[in-house]
């Protein structure tokens, strides 16, 4: 019953017509979706390899959920704890409320260090504060290093995925792309293309003023940032530049160092079927005396940006558990299907479903939560055990019970349970009726299926008849 | 200067005190504090060497340093090495104690290889602990190849006891950055094909010391 409203009655607004337009049109395109099961089928070749290396995985899953609860409960002591650990290190710490408040911090940074260039690791949360659309209009040029990242700053779109921000283009897409935009010849390989981006990002490091990175994990303990990555542009962008700031939502705690030695393989075999990523580094301030390079000056934003509203929703507050692994968006049907650029937000797929409404905006945003057929497989995968699906139905009632859903569906609905209760009244209508009734009141179930057939004799004849025969 | 964010950091912790004034109940009750995530099967030099190798990395093992100095030798004559940076003091001994010479003033920007320590090695990822105390923060990562020397008791299991001997190492502070560095730098963004050496080293190798 729950899908009866699955495909657009309740969605009101702009933002979700455009969301639907653009689901409907990329559902249907077929090259789109050959290049998603291409790369998602490599994905889940190498993930079952990657978790071979637990001893007992669901053991250590719960222990992971039980890690973040205990960090997240006890958030305000973990971040006061890591602010006095890390700044005891010489690093300063921001809060930012806001992305504004985000941006205008870095922007006083840039501007006290007279910053031309910066070079930037991959982070989803620089994407959420948009932050390089605001350095342009600054005038500073900045880079994306992860390889990824490149290829869609080249072709000036935002991130297909949470970990593999190209996934949705084809090795000769890419090709083309660097042939227009940095004037190489059509038709390289993978090997070929990732050369030119080594040669031509090396020098962006040491010329750089600025390195900004994200955080797979802050550290209360030790007072650190933990950044997982593959290439090397991470260590290259928090190693040459004089400044380093790195940019971090509230929730990415951990309470120890040594929780690291789970989490890491954790995020690894999720993420992308690895044991470990090529490099994890653990930065716990700037360059200190006695060492012989690294930046003179380090600063950490903690960025709230509705976190905290999700902290107060007490059913919702595990979603701040997610380690952004993106095997939920793997995962998920509906993902497959429409793509990440459909969804229109930061963090597609399940877990963006869950959170985006929560972050922003319930009333815009939650046609998101209806965009999901509830197979539940985005619970069975996450390594945090987010109960996801039921996350999305959590959201579901609470726009319904703020009176979100529109006027036409609450009737439809009221009349449902009038008559469904009301044994003569269905006994009344025989099938010719119901299908009129129900295919007309509830149009958007029958927009993308068939028309409902409900049976010419009702359930009650149908018992009479089999009883009958049977006494 | 610094209202704003004065008055920021107070919000967002009066927001987080509210909200956490209504708990939620720890997830699973019967999971134990830390099950065995992993299990030590075998010799920590084999797992390494076979750990090591999947990566792409290129693991030799020296019976003493004097088998080094040789198997180096070889290395940089076969592959034509003459610009080998070096940061360190203990291998620039090393290195004078096994009579190979270091041509001076290498930049790293342009040298055939860096040549390292580690803090350890980890057995069960086949990764090299590295530290910005030890080695800095570029060096094993800007240049082409990267070539780490290590010994046998530098050999641990897996990454806590990594970061146990980092601390214990360093009681009044741990080094600015560490870093888990498990072959070389590679990517698979580009339709998942796996290329190597994107802007880390492109081959990383290890020789393992028997002793010390």
């Amino acid at each position: 019953m729950t899908n009866f409203t699955a495909t657009g009655k309740i969605m009101s607004g702009k933002t979700a017509s455009t969301f639907i337009a653009k689901s409907t049109i990329k559902a249907s395109n077929l090259d789109h979706r050959r290049k998603i099961n291409f790369n998602i089928g490599k994905y889940n070749a190498v993930v079952p390899q990657g978790k071979t290396q637990f001893n007992d995985l669901m053991a250590v899953r719960e222990h992971a959920k039980n890690t973040k609860w205990n960090a997240v409960e006890h958030l305000d002591v973990m971040l006061e704890t890591f602010e006095k650990n890390i700044s005891a290190r010489g690093a300063k710490v921001i809060w930012a409320e806001t992305a504004e408040d985000a941006l205008k911090e870095i922007g006083k940074i840039c501007k006290e260090k007279n910053c031309k260039t910066i070079v930037k690791s991959k982070s989803m949360v620089t994407e959420e504060i948009h932050l390089n659309k605001f350095l342009e209009k600054q005038g500073i040029e900045s880079i994306e290093t992860d390889l990824g990242e490149y290829i869609q700053q080249l072709d000036n779109e935002p991130p297909y995925h949470i970990v593999t921000p190209a996934m949705h283009k084809s090795k000769e897409d890419i090709a083309k792309l660097f042939a227009e935009k940095l004037n190489v010849p059509d038709g390289l390989s993978p090997q070929q293309l990732t050369l030119i981006a080594r040669e031509k990002l090396r020098k962006k490091y040491t010329e750089a003023e600025i390195g900004i990175t994200g955080a797979n994990f802050i550290i209360a303990d030790t007072g650190s940032i933990s950044v997982t990555e593959n290439e090397g542009n991470g260590r290259l962008s928090s190693g040459f530049p004089k400044t380093h700031i790195v940019i971090t939502g509230i929730e990415k705690v951990l309470p120890s160092i040594n929780d690291l030695a789970l989490f890491l393989p954790l995020l690894a075999t999720f993420g992308t079927g690895q044991k470990l990523t090529v490099y994890n580094t653990i930065i716990s301030g700037p360059r200190q005396k006695n060492e012989i390079d690294g930046p003179e000056e380090m600063y950490v934003i903690l960025l709230d940006n509705g976190r905290t509203n999700l902290l107060a929703n007490d059913k919702a507050r595990e979603a701040l558990y997610c380690i952004r692994c993106g095997a939920c968006l793997n995962a998920c049907p509906v993902y497959k299907n429409i793509g990440g650029h459909s969804y229109g937000t930061t963090y597609s797929g399940p877990i963006g479903s869950v959170i985006t409404p929560q972050l922003r905006n319930l009333k815009e945003w939650k046609h998101l939560s209806y965009a999901s057929s509830l197979c539940g497989n985005c619970t069975e995968v996450c390594p945090v055990r987010i109960n996801l699906h039921e996350l999305l139905l959590e959201n579901r009632h609470e726009s319904v019970v703020e009176g979100d859903s529109p006027v036409s569906e609450r009737v439809a609905w009221k009349m449902w349970k009038v008559a469904s209760l009301n044994r003569s009244m269905m006994n009344m209508a025989n099938g010719n009726l119901k299908n009129k009734v129900v295919n007309t009141m509830f149009k958007a179930w029958t927009k993308h299926r068939a028309d409902l057939d409900f049976s010419q004799k009702t359930f009650n004849q149908m018992w009479k008849e089999e009883r009958g025969k049977n006494s | 200067m610094y209202v704003k964010t004065l008055s920021s950091r107070e919000n967002i912790l009066k927001k987080i005190k509210q909200a956490l004034a209504k708990p939620v109940p720890l997830p699973f009750e019967e999971t134990s504090e830390s099950p065995a995530f992993f299990i030590n099967e075998g010799e920590l030099e084999l797992q390494f060497a076979e750990n090591f190798a999947a990566l792409q990395g290129r693991f030799s093992f020296c019976s003493d340093e004097a088998e080094l100095a040789q198997q180096l030798q070889t290395l940089f004559g076969t592959r034509q090495w003459k610009k080998l940076f070096v940061n360190e003091q203990n291998i620039r001994e090393l290195f004078a104690r096994q009579q190979i010479e270091l041509p001076p003033g290498i930049n790293l920007a342009d040298c055939d290889a860096s040549i390292t320590s580690c803090e350890c090695l980890i057995a069960r990822t086949g990764s090299m602990l590295l530290s910005s105390a030890q080695t800095g923060r570029t060096s094993s990562v800007y240049a082409p190849v990267h070539i780490c020397i290590a010994y046998t008791s530098q050999l641990v299991f897996d990454l806590k006891d990594g970061f146990e001997l980092i601390k214990r190492k360093y009681p009044s502070g741990i080094p600015s950055l560490i870093t888990f560095a498990s072959g070389p730098s590679r990517t698979a963004d580009i339709e998942k094909t796996l290329v190597t050496g994107v802007h880390g080293p492109k081959e990383v190798f290890c020789f393992l010391v028997e002793g010390r």
